[in-house]
């Protein structure tokens, strides 16, 4: 019971708060205030000649009865508040950062010693901009792709769909995702800084220092900072054709939670567009587009209570194991 | 009235009993114990005596100080100077460090003082010393570099890559003081047979065979006889005299327990195996020293116990435990070493590497090295063959340093000149110090870990953030 307490005290409630004031965190207060600002700036953009009707829908939209009481988003911040409580749990059991880091650091000396340190003479900033850069890239590009397999592989898919059955967007939605995608992700993030940690220590021969504000990655806190929260919002905000092909507009976004057929399995990346570009599964915005949110709920289930969301992604995996399973039997 | 007297008769009683229990058990202290020796007639007290291993720890440090006064020209008259230290039993030989200073005054400065007719040659590991060319056991290897110390600036070759001070100092703390102690007098010394309990260490000695050969083997060890109230912190700004504490003074203050002002050699200075001990532990992650030195107290106690008596299996079997401590946290200490000069190596290179080399950043290099080597030859003079783990290190090290132009001595010919090749380069060398480090964190299991050339690693993971979050577009 002390332990529970403590717990619950020294982990998980500053680990919660965190969530809204970490400058690392999407929803960090910082970045729900900017996301807001550039509302205003948008609606103030669209609407220029009324700007008593530019404030007014944007307060509508802020403070909307419909969105804030619907079922889906009280869904939204009740997972907020359990997921981090299992990730809590389950995430040093994961894998050790440090161990994988230095292991593929021994393994690229082992294979590669010859070119330890071969980029030591370079500039000064060159070692942080590198660094910053490829971690950027690499991080926007493992996400993409883990993404589009959460799309495209059934099983992975009853995962995910937990996440696309919100039927409206807040900043929030970014916590609706099953624990064994956040399992996943969690993994995938681990790679990828094993990986370039372990791979520019070794080709710089030591400690480099991340460009960072505020302790996070530049290029991450720009893209924060710039509205990352309006993607999972009601504000159907383009970029223009031009710049919706480098980078994910919050209106491309809100693409991707389309219901509608002709959106299915589009615009799988987080930041930038190019993935999606070369991938062909980009889709442009368009002005006063009219999305419906969520997914087809063809059993009728009720994908907004918890015990549903969390458990029955394990049913439908284990009636696809099983149908494989019969199917491979028959063949026998 | 009566009862007053009653009651007074009994308080004296208890303090007279009480006075009898502190001088027989235990105060901390490694300094004095009663004497245990039947019929004893001499008029000491206290049968603890180690002055020839602080005697020998003058002669090491005195060693090391000659070894870096040459002046690049053949000077016999130096070499025989630092002959006499390291084999010689002249008298009248000064203590030349460590030297006391106003804020550090030092009771001794002659040997003799401590101990006479001591050397360190006789006590130095004579087996073959496999991480140096041309099979030269450890005296002979000592007095060769005493050979090219005598001729080098200011002790070092600055063409061959060689610290004779380094090397002649970090070598001695593992030849001469950890193999005297976990090859002699806590392996052969504890046995049965050997220095028994119930005699005289030697005729008209006030203390045994047993209670001697361990004292002994605590004053090689080099704390200070009150270092279990000291924190490593403390015992370590003994070893530098001052110039590590604000203010200075705090130094003396640590050392000089029984206040008379100034600093005994005997008993309360930290000479060099406690303060390499100390040096790691203040970092907080370990506490060899404190391991060392409560063994060392505990076995001394449970020897004063045995009064004189030959011990007993289970005895001997618990001063083996204590001695198992001792040998295991010495080792580790002198892989932490180890460790941590590997990595000040990797440092220079990648700064050489970076900035091209320049007089000072060689100093540094060649500096390091030595006591990389030195204490890496240290290692493996102890009880154990280190096997696999001696053959890698001694392959990863070499035999010298990679210089920045990629030469590296790799024999000595028979009329003791390098012979130099051409090495795969400083990268590769570098490489070589992260294979180290790791070889010592995997067999080894050193906790320090001083310099650690990839724990930076750990420090921008953690920059980075945890990425356990269920953050998902
Ligand atoms: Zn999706």
């Amino acid at each position: 019971m002390e332990n529970l307490v403590s717990w619950l005290v020294t982990d998980y409630f500053s680990g919660l708060l965190d969530t809204f004031v970490d400058p690392k965190k999407r929803v960090s207060i910082v970045y729900l205030a900017s996301a807001i600002i550039l509302a205003l700036a948008w609606s103030f953009f669209v609407n220029k000649k009324n700007k008593n009707q530019a404030l007014r829908q944007v307060i509508k939209q802020l403070f909307s009865k419909k969105i804030w009481f619907s079922p889906s988003v009280r869904t939204d911040l009740l997972m907020v508040v359990i997921n981090r409580a299992i990730m809590l749990t389950f995430s040093p059991l994961l894998l050790s950062r440090i161990a994988l880091t230095t292991g593929l650091f021994y393994l690229l000396n082992d294979y590669f010693g010859s070119s330890h340190g071969i980029l030591i003479s370079l500039p000064y900033w060159a070692a942080p901009f590198g660094y910053t850069l490829f971690l950027f890239f690499f991080d926007d590009f493992t996400r993409f792709l883990v993404h589009k397999a959460f799309h495209q592989i059934p099983f992975l898919w009853t995962i995910h769909k937990v996440h696309h059955s919100a039927e409206y967007l807040t900043p929030f939605t970014v916590y609706r995702t099953h624990p064994l995608e956040g399992i996943i992700f969690t993994l995938r993030s681990i790679f990828v800084q094993a990986i370039t940690i372990s791979f520019f220590v070794f080709l710089f021969a030591g400690k480099i220092d991340l460009v960072s504000i505020y302790g996070v990655n530049f290029l991450l806190f720009l893209f924060n900072v710039t509205g990352a929260n309006l993607r999972h919002s009601h504000f159907n905000i383009s970029y223009g054709t031009f710049l919706e092909k480098f980078f994910i507009s919050p209106a491309q976004h809100q693409i991707h939670h389309s219901v509608s057929e002709k959106h299915r399995d589009k615009n799988f990346g987080a930041i930038l567009a190019i993935w999606d570009l070369f991938g062909k599964s980009l889709c442009l915005s368009r002005p006063n587009q009219k999305i419906k949110f969520g997914v087809k709920n063809i059993e009728n289930l009720d994908l907004n209570k918890i015990s549903i969301i969390y458990i029955y992604p394990f049913i439908e995996m284990g009636k696809s194991i099983l149908e494989i399973v019969t199917r491979t039997k028959k063949v026998q | 009235m009566k009862q007053y007297k009653k009651l007074g008769l009994l308080s004296s009683a208890v303090a007279l009993l009480s006075v009898a229990a502190c001088t027989t058990m235990d105060t901390g202290m490694y300094g004095s114990f009663p004497i245990t020796v039947k019929n004893y007639s001499g008029k000491s007290t206290n049968s603890v005596s180690y002055t020839g291993q602080i005697a020998r720890h003058t002669l090491h440090e005195s060693l090391k100080k000659l070894a870096g006064k040459g002046n690049g020209k053949s000077n016999p008259v130096l070499k025989a100077k630092m002959m006499s230290y390291y084999a010689g039993k002249d008298a009248g030989r000064t203590i030349l460090s460590p030297t006391g200073s106003a804020s550090f005054p030092i009771m001794q400065s002659g040997v003799d003082q401590i101990s006479k007719k001591k050397n360190l040659a006789g006590k130095t590991y004579k087996g073959t010393i496999t991480g140096m060319p041309n099979q030269m056991t450890g005296p002979d290897l000592v007095k060769f570099w005493i050979g090219k110390a005598s001729s080098a600036k200011k002790g070092q070759d600055q063409a061959n890559g060689y610290d004779y001070p380094q090397l002649i100092s970090k070598f001695i703390m593992g030849a001469v003081f950890y193999n005297q102690v976990v090859d002699g007098y806590l392996d052969e010394n504890l046995s049965a047979k050997k220095k028994p309990n119930n005699k005289p260490y030697k005729k008209g000695a006030a203390y045994t065979g047993k209670e001697h050969s361990w004292d002994e083997a605590f004053g090689y060890f080099g704390a200070p006889a009150h270092v279990m109230s000291l924190s490593a912190k403390q015992v370590y700004e003994i070893a530098k005299k001052g110039s590590k504490s604000t203010p200075k003074s705090n130094a003396l203050a640590y050392a000089d327990i029984n206040k008379d002002g100034k600093v005994n050699l005997y008993g309360e200075m930290t000479h060099s195996p406690a303060y390499y001990a100390a040096s790691f532990d203040k970092g907080g992650k370990t506490s060899y020293l404190k391991n060392i030195s409560k063994a060392f107290l505990d076995g001394r106690l449970l020897l004063a116990s045995a009064g004189g008596k030959t011990l007993s299996d289970g005895q001997r079997e618990k001063l083996r435990a204590y001695a198992a401590v001792i040998e295991s946290n010495w080792e580790k200490s002198l892989a932490e070493a180890v460790f941590k000069y590997a990595g000040s190596v990797y440092k220079d290179l990648k700064s050489i590497k970076a900035k091209g080399s320049n007089a000072k950043s060689l100093k540094n290099y060649i500096k390091h090295w030595g006591e990389l080597k030195g204490f890496s030859l240290s290692l493996q003079a102890g009880r154990k063959n280190l096997g696999e783990t001696a053959v890698k290190l001694n392959r990863l090290i070499g035999a010298g340093p990679v210089m920045p132009n990629s030469s590296q001595v790799t024999d000595i010919d028979s009329k003791g000149n390098y012979v130099k090749s051409q090495s795969s380069g400083i990268d590769n060398y570098m490489l070589h110090m992260l294979k180290v480090q790791k070889l010592l964190i995997d067999k080894m299991g050193v906790t320090a870990q001083s310099n650690n050339s990839v724990a930076n690693m750990g420090a921008m993971l953690k920059s980075l953030g945890s990425g356990a979050a269920a953050e998902n577009d």
